[in-house]
């Protein structure tokens, strides 16, 4: 953990995804972007227990720049929201930003990412304008992802970014979250701007991802849909699903009662094992969503899904002289 | 109230917090804080009003903030974006510090000058009270009539006997508010949610005038989530002292119907496949909702402390000792 956050200092993140190729070139580049600014910066490398050609190259940059450049090594594989995690809590920075370890997009986007902070943005993400299919699959994906989540960006995914650290300690991150952090960040009130930046001429992410990405991806888009629109309103997502297979199966099940009392025999015909299972499964799926709001119910006491961003009040506050010293202990009681 | 009067009774409250949560009322954001000013002043006692500014787009901020300097008992609370009207007002119930705390819309449609029939109804020993727009001032078929049916349908459904649910003004002692938790659209609910932890609940009735400027914020679509979120606080009132016992009501046709169909499949040799599979379906729904229901207990079990007690409304006591 930081000791003191410092609101000078600019703390760039590297996590350490890739094999390592490109990670010295991007971070030279990098250095000279933020040295052209003329800010005070501490860059990290977060690298995981195996990614060697990335540790030697982070430790290489940080004999050559010892002052300004800090590796931090995790013993195993934490994963993208973990490293980040990590990252945020043992930087000093009060502006942080995340830079993919290879080229992506034109680093002198920098600057804008760092001027829409200035203007008052808590984040900002550099969007990527691809080209060819790979803007077909971003353009779909992205597509997906702004009806699931309500939001409006066309590039989640880019790993070009700035926030305040506030955006980071708040946000909860985990699992492949950190990936959609400007959706997250955005419902929680925070003030987000995408900013469209040219690809790097060197940027070669692969074209076609392999077919457990594309898998992983959907159920991302389920999971960011879930998050930002049911985790509140379970039974109205189990409720409704539960209700429509049910409704179904007693559908199916009059159907053959009807037809029982025209004379067809029920006991062999197999549509009365569909007729089961549908409002056996429909019971079930409301169940569970009877359960979501059993325990939404009783985490109501530490639910406060509401963030205030100012308090506007004269002082002393207007009830602070005449209200009863049982009200002043409580209102300090409360904090 | 005569202007200039003051009500100096035994009957007022030490302290009252008016919390009014506003979404885009710019032209409505004077006349509401003169209002509720003029109504409280007359009174004898400490109060403040908390505005809450939903993430308005328009220059409500400004205009609230512009207010301030002339009425120092105005906080305002600014919320980040537009959070919902339930979560505007839990911001304002957390940050309110009086002792008996009333809640109003931002419209005007609520007639502050109601507000010390309300602390009257308080006094009276009420430890919540919900006003009662009998000459309601709204659209008859896209407002009245739903609201008819929601009122109907909640009083049937619950046993809550306030005819009014949707009239946001409303009064409660501190230790109410202290005891309800609002998420999701439960504002529309607080009546039932005091009732469930033992509040004693009264009416006033109180006038409503028609919207004079500024845009509502309501559709008649709202009326099947109200219906849904209904539905969900019932439930919850139902099985929330005992999971098990609900779940097990709700996988009892299951047993019947399994238990039929397996003597059934014993008395028609010809169908004993497919009565066979509908007592196995059966039997895995069963035993699907006991689990459920044991998870719920365990739940319960392990939430049980943040679950608030009934509040006591009276206590009687020897002074002696």
């Amino acid at each position: 953990m930081s000791s003191e956050v410092d609101q000078n200092l600019i703390s760039v993140l590297i996590p350490a995804t890739s094999a390592g190729e490109q990670i010295e070139a991007v971070s030279l580049a990098a250095l000279s972007v933020f040295d052209r600014l003329g800010v005070t910066y501490e860059l990290l490398f977060l690298v995981e227990e195996d990614r060697k050609v990335c540790l030697e190259s982070a430790l290489k940059l940080q004999r050559q720049f010892p002052d300004r450049i800090r590796v931090l090594r995790f013993g195993q594989r934490v994963g993208g929201s973990a490293l980040l995690r990590a990252g945020v809590e043992n930087s000093d920075g009060e502006i942080i930003f995340t830079l993919p370890d290879r080229f992506s997009v034109d680093l002198a986007g920098i600057e804008q990412l760092y001027d829409a902070i200035g203007e008052g943005m808590d984040m900002a993400f550099a969007s990527r304008a691809q080209t060819g299919s790979r803007q077909l699959q971003s353009r779909v994906f992205n597509r997906l992802m702004s009806t699931a989540s309500g939001s409006q960006y066309r590039d989640l995914a880019s790993g070009t970014r700035v926030f305040r650290r506030r955006v980071a300690e708040e946000t909860p991150l985990y699992g492949d979250f950190y990936r959609y952090l400007p959706v997250m960040a955005d419902r929680l009130g925070f003030r987000v701007r995408e900013i469209f930046v040219p690809v790097h001429p060197d940027a070669d992410a692969p074209l076609i991802h392999s077919p457990r990405l594309y898998v992983w991806r959907a159920i991302d888009v389920l999971s960011i849909m879930f998050v930002t629109r049911f985790t509140r309103y379970p039974l109205r997502l189990f409720g409704g699903l539960g209700a429509a297979f049910a409704s179904s199966g007693a559908l199916a099940l009059s159907v053959l009662v009807i037809q029982r009392a025209q004379g067809t025999p029920l006991a062999n015909r197999p549509a009365l094992v569909l007729a089961a299972l549908l409002i056996g499964l429909g019971v079930q799926i409301f169940s569970i969503g009877l359960l979501g709001e059993l325990i939404l119910f009783f985490r109501a006491r530490r639910i406060r899904d509401y963030r205030v961003s100012a308090v506007y009040e004269t002082a002393p506050p207007p009830l602070a002289e005449r209200t009863s010293p049982n009200v002043a202990s409580e209102v300090l009681g409360r904090g | 109230m005569s202007e200039g009067a003051v009500i100096a009774s035994s009957w007022l409250p030490v302290s009252v917090s008016v919390v009014v949560p506003v979404y885009n009322e710019e032209e409505n954001a004077r006349p509401l804080v003169e209002s509720i000013v003029d109504s409280l002043r007359e009174l004898d006692t400490a109060y403040e009003m908390i505005v809450v500014d939903d993430g308005s787009s328009d220059a409500t901020m400004d205009r609230l903030r512009g207010l301030q300097r002339e009425f120092p008992e105005l906080v305002v609370l600014a919320l980040r974006r537009n959070f919902g009207q339930t979560l505007a007002l839990q911001a304002g119930l957390d940050r309110a510090r009086g002792d008996v705390i009333v809640t109003m819309d931002g419209d005007l449609q609520n007639d502050p000058s109601d507000i010390p029939h309300l602390l009257r109804a308080i006094h009276d020993g009420a430890d919540a009270v919900s006003g009662w727009r009998k000459g309601r001032q709204d659209a008859v078929v896209l407002r009245k009539i739903p609201s008819w049916i929601a009122n109907r349908m909640i009083r049937v459904v619950t046993g809550v006997t306030v005819h009014d649910q949707g009239c946001s003004l409303k009064a409660y002692r501190r230790k109410i508010i202290e005891g309800i938790d609002l998420y999701a659209d439960m504002h529309r609910f607080i009546a039932i949610l005091t009732m469930g932890i033992g509040a004693r609940i009264t009416e006033v009735e109180v006038q409503h005038h028609a919207r004079v400027a500024g845009d509502s914020k309501y559709g008649i679509s709202r009326t099947f989530k109200v219906l849904v979120d209904l539905f969900t606080i019932q439930m919850l009132t139902w099985f929330r002292e005992g999971p098990i016992r609900f779940f097990a009501l709700m996988g009892l046709p299951f047993l019947l119907v399994a238990f039929a169909s397996f003597i059934a499949s014993l008395l028609v040799p010809s169908g004993a496949v497919v009565l066979s599979a509908v007592t196995l379906l059966s039997g895995i729904t069963l035993t699907a909702c006991l689990s459920l229901g044991l998870l719920g207990e365990a739940l319960l079990e392990e939430s049980q402390r943040e679950v608030p007690s009934p509040v006591v409304c009276q206590e009687w006591k020897d002074v002696r000792s």
